[in-house]
């Protein structure tokens, strides 16, 4: 029984980052993609590309870590 | 929001060094605070090792023990190896969280700078074990999925959500404490009959024990996870 328990707070634990990842992870894509655009100057095109990685990045990891904590 | 200072302000003795204002910052002094806390208990627990333990030896070797178990249940038996920065993780922030309860003092994890300061550690720490148990190439090759053409599309994928994780963590840990404390610090300063005194005795205190030790629980479990992630071959089962 302590086993299972212990394996509940382990998955509260790993779902509670769920939210917080998704939406980091497109901050991040769309922070990478401006500051390469100001430094490589061409706006917007980098942006919108890693906006789209950002938001792949957050999707993949949703999906990973639902299925693995899913339970 | 009036600004309530703690107990105890030192003056600030590291002016020479730059640091700006009168008084030492909050953050800075009560994390000194956790750590006088943790190395006196430390200390006292083993100056004396006896084989049949006294109070505080035994309540750190259950501590010490709880951590264990919980490395070895998710890295496996090689999870001892990393008891230094998940122990000490753990503890700083279980008492830092805690001291945040007791009227006069301020959870220094209520800064985003302590919280970040940990995050990045953990950060720099598992892809340090990561590159130091596959060798650079083997760790880098993990970020590139398991389709070896697809890679330029899945190496910035990875990345990105690999830098999630700090940021995810450190504004966890400061958003929950922060929040607890904010509130407390306005219940206590209101002055309605009473009213929200019982607030703060009946729902306050025990829902900032909970969330205190339910985050740095979180915390220490995550960091375990990223650790398990860089450590494990790709091979071993996932459980």
């Amino acid at each position: 029984m302590k086993d299972n328990q212990f394996r509940l707070w382990r998955q509260l634990a790993a779902l509670s980052a769920l939210g917080i990842t998704l939406s980091v992870s497109i901050a991040i894509g769309a922070a990478i993609g401006i500051a390469l655009d100001r430094w490589l100057g061409t706006s917007p095109w980098l942006m919108i590309l890693f906006f789209v990685f950002g938001i792949a990045a957050g999707f993949t990891n949703l999906l990973k870590d639902l299925k693995r904590w899913g339970g | 929001m009036e600004h309530h200072p703690t107990l105890i302000q030192l003056p600030n003795f590291l002016a020479v060094i730059g640091v700006p204002g009168d008084w030492i910052p909050e953050h800075v002094w009560m994390a000194w605070v956790v750590m006088a806390i943790l190395i006196g208990i430390s200390c006292l627990a083993t100056r004396r090792l006896d084989a049949v333990p006294g109070p505080v030896q035994n309540f750190m070797e259950v501590t010490v023990e709880a951590f264990t178990d919980l490395l070895t249940q998710m890295i496996g038996p090689k999870g001892k190896r990393y008891l230094p920065l998940i122990g000490t993780a753990g503890l700083f922030i279980l008492v830092g969280n805690l001291l945040g309860v007791v009227p006069g003092f301020k959870p220094p994890t209520a800064n985003l700078n302590t919280t970040a300061a940990l995050a990045i550690t953990v950060f720099l720490s598992y892809n340090y074990f990561g590159i130091r148990e596959h060798g650079i190439v083997a760790y880098l090759r993990h970020f590139c999925g398991p389709i070896l053409w697809l890679a330029p599309i899945m190496f910035p994928i990875e990345f990105i959500g690999h830098l999630a994780r700090p940021i995810s963590l450190s504004i966890r840990l400061f958003g929950n404490i922060f929040g607890e404390e904010s509130v407390v610090m306005i219940l206590l300063s209101l002055i309605w009959l009473g009213i929200p005194y019982v607030i703060y005795l009946g729902i306050m205190m025990p829902l900032s024990l909970f969330t205190s030790i339910v985050q740095s629980f979180v915390f220490v479990m995550l960091s375990m996870v990223y650790i398990a992630g860089a450590v494990q071959s790709e091979h071993e089962e996932h459980h």
